[in-house]
């Protein structure tokens, strides 16, 4: 059953919050609002025998105390002839009244689904989906963003601060609890987009199984530590770095080839505004010489220089 | 063979070669009129794949009995023709593709007898050689223990000239083609690799020794044999390793009679990688140097591949120079730099291992120069 109700914000129980999904905390600017309008839309609280619990309007009531009222306007929802269906009622409602005000970032769709997987199976949270979430959400999503809310405080704050992808979290899902520690603290102190973070633990994980040696000793390599640990605030810089030398100790003999084709492209002395290229990890058998230019001069520069390496014995050293 | 669930499709339930397999089997056994209902029922285990490999379905082949291998661009094909008795293997080899190349990935076993003898017809009929294998989708002798359809087949090929049967297995279920008029049409073929890739990326399948022994004795029986070394793995110490195979090969059988040897190094569609890593967490095979091939297939960096080959290729020609070797799916500077020639005109490796057929086998010489 649900009432309208004036409830004094001392009988709102604060501390217990199992219906907060928003991650937003400051309400200076609500309570403003709320000073010289009021609350525009009541609260959603639950009765229960230690007061209400908020189940939507956290920053409103918060805001309201901020702005001196003594009294919040709810629509209250008690338990007493249907308990599961209130609680039901009371978690689609936590999520909605948030998501059609405004998009839900992922964290906060994360923490909805845990909240909702209290009461309802996942075949149920994605049939259901479009009428909570305002958008459809697929099983793999569901899936993947129920491993998210499961995470601490400190990886849903890495996710809102653009360092941890949501991709990475579930990648290190099947790592034990140590090695993920070590890849956050990695992600935390070395910041990458998505793809370099997912790159980076395949590698870690491949270099693992190629040497035959555990995760934990592979973060513990010198090498590995004095990256993480460069006394650098270059935070691309060390990213580069790392994932220069994960991929050379991953395919060694793929990168000395490319140093070695390097080389020999230096040492046959070509004008540094022309590429050479080689096939791609040397498979096909297609090389690739390209070159910008500015004006007729550089133009005749750049093919004098190509004339010139055409009888270069090393030639033969780069085109193999 | 240990099946453990058998199911039967209507419409071949009353052929002999069915009443047979159900007879060896002594298994209990359920009607199926289409796939989805078992792969319905391989869906319900934790391990589909591992379900699949005692999970037997008596059908009709609904596609081409003979087929083209598929081949891929960019690489040269050796032109070999499937006849596709069957699907997938009881054996679990890590890498092997079948398991993510059939959906679902289910044993199955086509009973038309009539149809392959009409086929087979056809084929003497043409005025060309066949080379056609039944391991392609399948290992041709893991049902030798429940079928006769080796046997049949051998006999079948032994009837003309113009095509030879090769029959590729890592099993030891020769037993049944003792005693056979081959009349040499039939070529026994084993899938070798190290001792400690089979021990360690091979389940269920026969060791090296009893493969090689097995060899031996088709030999004794009057077949001609081949080898395939496919996959071979990159893993320290494999140069040794794959040479001390190629020793053990000429230790059980003379090189006259051996029609070829193939070697592939181990590739693999992308969407294997996360099939291995589930299903066989503790094998390092997909850790290799491997970069994306020109057919987009994992395969280890060129330059390691030429390394491996050279050192094969080097002690086969030591051991057996006449032995025609070949490459499956590499391409001109691996063909030149390992066996100093490349067949780069369409068909042409095709027409040599024809040859080399025609050579061992007896088949008729004289549609090689067609």
């Amino acid at each position: 059953m649900i009432t309208e109700q004036s409830v004094h914000v001392n009988d709102i129980n604060r501390d217990r919050q199992p219906y907060r999904i928003t991650t937003e905390s400051s309400v200076e600017r609500l309570a403003e609002s709320v000073a010289q309008a009021g609350v525009l839309n009541p609260c959603i609280l639950l009765k229960g025998a230690e007061g209400f619990v908020v189940v939507s309007g956290h920053r409103r009531v918060e805001a309201c105390m901020h702005a001196g009222l003594t009294n919040v306007p709810g629509l209250v929802v008690d338990t007493a002839d249907d308990e599961a269906g209130a609680l039901l009622y009371c978690a689609k409602a936590a999520v909605a009244d948030n998501a059609f005000s405004r998009t839900l970032n992922m964290v906060e769709k994360a923490k909805a689904l845990v909240l909702l997987q209290r009461h309802m199976s996942l075949d149920q949270i994605v049939t259901n989906s479009a009428a909570v979430f305002n958008e459809p959400l697929s099983g793999k999503i569901v899936q993947k963003l129920i491993t998210v809310g499961g995470q601490t405080g400190e990886v849903h704050r890495l996710i809102l601060d653009s360092r941890l992808s949501v991709n990475t979290v579930e990648k290190l899902q099947g790592f034990d609890p140590v090695i993920r520690e070590k890849f956050i603290k990695l992600f935390q102190g070395i910041k990458m987009n998505q793809n370099k973070q997912l790159k980076v633990v395949t590698f870690l994980q491949e270099i693992a199984a190629r040497e035959k040696i555990s995760l934990a000793d592979l973060f513990d390599t010198e090498k590995i530590d004095s990256i993480i640990s460069m006394d650098n605030p270059d935070e691309n810089l060390k990213a580069a770095r790392l994932r220069a030398y994960l991929a050379e100790r991953r395919f060694p003999e793929l990168s000395r080839a490319y140093r070695n084709h390097k080389s020999a492209v230096k040492d046959l002395g070509i004008h540094p505004h022309i590429r050479l290229d080689p096939p791609l990890d040397f498979e096909g058998d297609t090389y690739r010489i390209s070159f910008d230019f500015k004006s007729v001069e550089e133009f005749h520069r750049a093919l004098d220089s190509l004339i010139r390496i055409r009888y270069s014995e090393r030639l033969r050293d780069v085109i193999i | 063979m240990k099946i453990e669930k058998l199911f039967i499709d209507p419409c071949v339930s009353m052929l002999e070669e069915t009443e047979t397999l159900r007879n060896n089997l002594n298994i209990s056994w359920e009607v199926a009129e289409n796939e989805r209902e078992i792969f319905e029922y391989l869906a319900g285990f934790d391990d589909p794949v591992a379900r699949g490999k005692k999970t037997l379905y008596i059908t009709r082949n609904p596609g081409a009995l003979i087929k083209d291998c598929p081949g891929t661009s960019h690489y040269t094909c050796c032109d070999y023709t499937i006849l596709h008795a069957g699907t997938f293997c009881t054996m679990d080899c890590s890498y092997c593709i079948l398991q993510a190349y059939f959906n679902p990935p289910l044993l199955r076993y086509f009973a038309d007898r009539d149809r392959i003898r009409e086929e087979l017809k056809t084929i003497a009929a043409q005025d060309k050689l066949y080379r056609i294998g039944t391991g392609e989708f399948t290992d041709s002798l893991i049902w030798e223990t429940i079928s006769d359809l080796p046997l049949f087949l051998v006999k079948e090929f032994s009837k003309q000239d113009r095509a030879v049967l090769e029959l590729k297995t890592k099993t030891v279920n020769i037993e049944s083609l003792r005693e056979v008029d081959h009349n040499l049409k039939t070529i026994v073929s084993w899938s070798l690799n190290t001792p400690g890739i089979i021990s360690s990326e091979e389940r269920g399948t026969a060791s090296l020794q009893a493969r090689l022994k097995a060899a031996g004795r088709c030999v004794s029986w009057g077949y001609n044999v081949s080898f395939h070394f496919d996959p071979v793995v990159i893993y320290p110490g494999c140069e040794q390793a794959y040479t001390e195979v190629i020793d053990q090969i000429f230790e059980h059988v003379p090189p006259e009679k051996i029609v070829w040897i193939s070697i592939g190094s181990f590739r693999f569609m992308p969407s294997l990688k996360p099939v291995i890593k589930n299903r066989f967490p503790d094998s390092g095979i997909c850790y290799g140097e491997f970069v994306q091939g020109l057919d987009n297939k994992m395969r280890y960096f060129k330059p390691l591949r030429i390394r491996i080959y050279k050192a094969m290729v080097d002690r086969i020609k030591s051991m057996g120079p006449d032995v025609l070797v070949y490459f499956c799916m590499e391409d001109e500077r691996v063909w030149n730099e390992t066996l100093g020639f490349f067949p780069g005109q369409e068909g042409e490796l095709g027409h040599l291992l024809d040859a080399g057929a025609a050579e061992h086998c007896r088949l008729d010489s004289s549609l090689l120069m067609i």
